[in-house]
């Protein structure tokens, strides 16, 4: 009886998942998206276009960063307004209450949505790596930039969850979403502006990709991984977003959806 | 499964709007090799991409047999040469380089590559994929085999696509090259050999033909015509033979000296360097280099070139008698791939002087090269690209209102009908 009762609740979370593509996502957005991600991250790959230097790897890994860095651009955008729309447009119209005649708990519910949202704009991210693949070659520079992507998603898509559910209006939420995912963006440039370099550094989320690459290239990689602080860029990183979406559970579960 | 499907159609969409984007700018990689040495050497190593690839290499200090390997093969050879300008079609993206064996010691080896039209790989991936996930598509939405296998091979025919060979085009400052200039002369004046000064209306052509080259001398015909706009001004015809050293822009007319041409730079100067820019028995014009900018020419799009500015003054005698003092500040510029001159005043020039007798000309507006066989490389599209977003952005200011007032009046007339 406990079994099929999992099992039951596994139906209900793919019934939850079709309903969410349909509503949110749709062909559109998901056609908009894909290709405006891969467009942009495989038109800044510059060097491919001329000649590609093979003697000098390092080469590789600041292609596929400066990718990633172009499409950063687009992922704040499409972060902000497939959340707005899934979390505060439907909170804000009362569908949600509807999505809560299934037979399901509301922390299931809100990380269905999470889940569908991080899945997807992963695979609009990975896509175009994997892609540079055929053009360079599959190199360690594409795991490690599919690896800062997962991270930094991780923190994007967790943060605009948690703000899309603090604000219920559509167009505030997604503004607001959009300027702040900018501010944390553009936060280490101000700071190293200000010169806190060694602040600016921790908190630069695309410092992920640089440090894993000297601490991969490193002879003794454990005394570079604690000198680079890139441990502590990771655990700020993972801690904050876990910590916000532990905290969009419970907010989720003691809302009141009236 | 159909979701799958629009995922690729898409993805295969944004990988061909990639490869447009990428397609429209040319890229260019300019490197200094100091080589010091007689050995072979490979340059410009690595993973060429599949571009249409404008090449212009110079050997300083020797003469060398030039090879262009790709994926493994010779592409092409340029034997005994101290450099050359030369475009290939790279067919797939392969490890390619320059091999260069030097006859005798040389000491440098200047590099500079444009990239230039779509890459073929990426074009055809995206097409693939956007194949692929129609395929996918339909898979999800019909059951009926014979159309998944007729999609199967439409699908494989695309893969098996083959693409065009390399093709090349004569080099710089060979038999056979010309270039063709005109300008106009509106009102303004001839100055003759004598100082003897003519004003009137013109269209002047003036036209050079490499006949033959020989040990760094090049035979040149040269014609400059000087047809009347109007019944008075005379026209004015004048064809002949100099011979030109292309490696000091020296002029020789039968057997004789006569100066230094500015018809193009032998060697890409430096920003404020000071060069000579036209030497004649009498005079010498001493042209100051400006920055390199980019320019729209009359049939060759945008090209980067190097501005030379000069200034030079003289005096002449009208036919009744009368004294003028001529003198103004003006510009040539020259195409930085080749040194060809492209647009200015060519106002002066030894070889003015001595086929058509002319001293000075005072063209308006400046003289423009109208046609050449010499490749002075690809258009800079990213220009190009900005002017029209420039002139797209214009348009819309402008019609933005109208389209504004439109809109607002079909809003009231469809409220009315309600």
């Amino acid at each position: 009886m406990k079994y099929l009762g999992k099992w039951w609740v596994k139906m209900e979370i793919l019934k939850i998942f079709r309903l969410e593509y349909d509503n949110t996502w749709n062909s559109k957005i998901v056609g908009m998206f894909f290709s405006i991600l891969s467009a942009t991250y495989i038109y800044s790959l510059k060097r491919s276009a001329t000649i590609l230097m093979t003697d000098i790897y390092a080469i590789y890994l600041f292609e596929a960063l400066q990718g990633y860095m172009a499409s950063s651009i687009v992922l704040v955008v499409f972060v902000s307004y497939i959340f707005s729309k899934s979390i505060s447009r439907q909170i804000s119209s009362g569908l949600i209450k509807t999505w809560l005649g299934f037979p399901i708990k509301r922390k299931h519910l809100l990380i269905s949505k999470f889940v569908l949202g991080y899945t997807l704009l992963l695979i609009g991210e990975i896509m175009p790596i994997i892609y540079s693949g055929s053009i360079y070659g599959f190199h360690i520079g594409i795991l490690i930039v599919s690896f800062a992507i997962i991270l930094k998603l991780f923190f994007y898509t967790s943060y605009s969850m948690f703000f899309c559910l603090m604000i219920r209006d559509v167009l505030a939420s997604f503004a607001g979403s959009l300027l702040s995912l900018y501010i944390v963006e553009s936060f280490p440039i101000f700071l190293h502006t200000l010169g806190f370099e060694d602040i600016a550094n921790v908190v630069d989320i695309n410092n992920i990709a640089l440090g894993l690459y000297k601490v991969l290239n490193a002879k003794k990689w454990f005394e570079t991984f604690l000198e680079t602080n890139l441990w502590l860029t990771l655990i700020i990183y993972l801690g904050v977003s876990i910590l916000l979406l532990l905290l969009s559970i419970q907010i989720f579960r003691k809302m009141d959806l009236d | 499964m159909k979701s799958i499907g629009v995922i690729l159609i898409a993805f295969g969409i944004g990988i061909i709007i990639a490869g447009i984007l990428r397609g429209y700018v040319s890229d260019t990689i300019s490197l200094d090799s100091y080589v010091e040495s007689s050995r072979p050497v490979k340059i410009l190593e690595g993973i060429w991409s599949p571009r249409k690839v404008y090449l212009n290499i110079k050997v300083y200090g020797g003469r060398a047999d030039i090879l262009l390997y790709s994926n493994g093969a010779v592409l092409k050879i340029w034997n005994n040469t101290v450099g050359f300008i030369d475009r290939v079609d790279i067919a797939s993206r392969s490890y390619s380089y320059l091999l260069i064996i030097p006859h005798t010691k040389i000491n440098r080896i200047s590099q500079k590559v444009t990239f230039y039209g779509i890459e073929k790989d990426v074009l055809v991936n995206g097409f693939v994929i956007i194949i692929l996930g129609i395929v996918i598509y339909i898979i999800g939405c019909v059951r009926r085999k014979e159309l998944l296998i007729i999609l199967i091979i439409l699908f494989s025919s695309v893969i098996l696509l083959k693409m065009d060979k390399s093709y090349a085009i004569p080099n710089w400052f060979n038999r056979g090259v010309y270039a063709k200039y005109k300008g106009r002369i509106e009102g303004e004046v001839l100055l003759l050999y004598n100082d003897t000064v003519i004003s009137g209306n013109w269209e002047v052509y003036i036209y050079w033909r490499c006949i033959e080259i020989n040990n760094g001398m090049a035979k040149l015909f040269i014609n400059i015509t000087s047809r009347s706009l109007d019944n008075i001004s005379p026209t004015l015809s004048y064809i002949d033979y100099i011979l030109l050293n292309i490696s000091s822009r020296k002029v020789f007319y039968r057997g004789r000296e006569i100066g230094i041409t500015s018809m193009f730079l032998e060697e890409l100067p430096r920003e404020n360097q000071k060069i000579t820019l036209i030497k004649t028995e009498n005079y010498e014009v001493i042209g100051t280099v400006d920055k390199i900018r980019i320019i729209p020419t009359y049939n060759f799009g945008f090209q980067k070139v190097v501005d030379v500015r000069f200034n030079i003054s003289t005096t002449g005698t009208f036919i009744n008698g009368s004294k003028i003092k001529l003198g103004f500040i003006d510009r040539l510029e020259y195409d930085t791939d080749t040194g060809i001159l492209l647009k200015g005043g060519w106002t002066s020039d030894p070889i003015f002087l001595i086929i058509a007798g002319i001293k000075m000309m005072f063209l308006t507006p400046n003289i423009y090269l109208e046609k050449t066989n010499v490749d002075i490389g690809p258009s800079d599209t990213a220009i190009e690209i900005q002017i029209w977003l420039g002139r797209i952005l214009f348009i819309l200011v402008i019609i933005s209102p109208i389209i504004f007032v439109g809109y607002i009046i079909y809003k009231r007339l469809k409220s009315k009908v309600r």
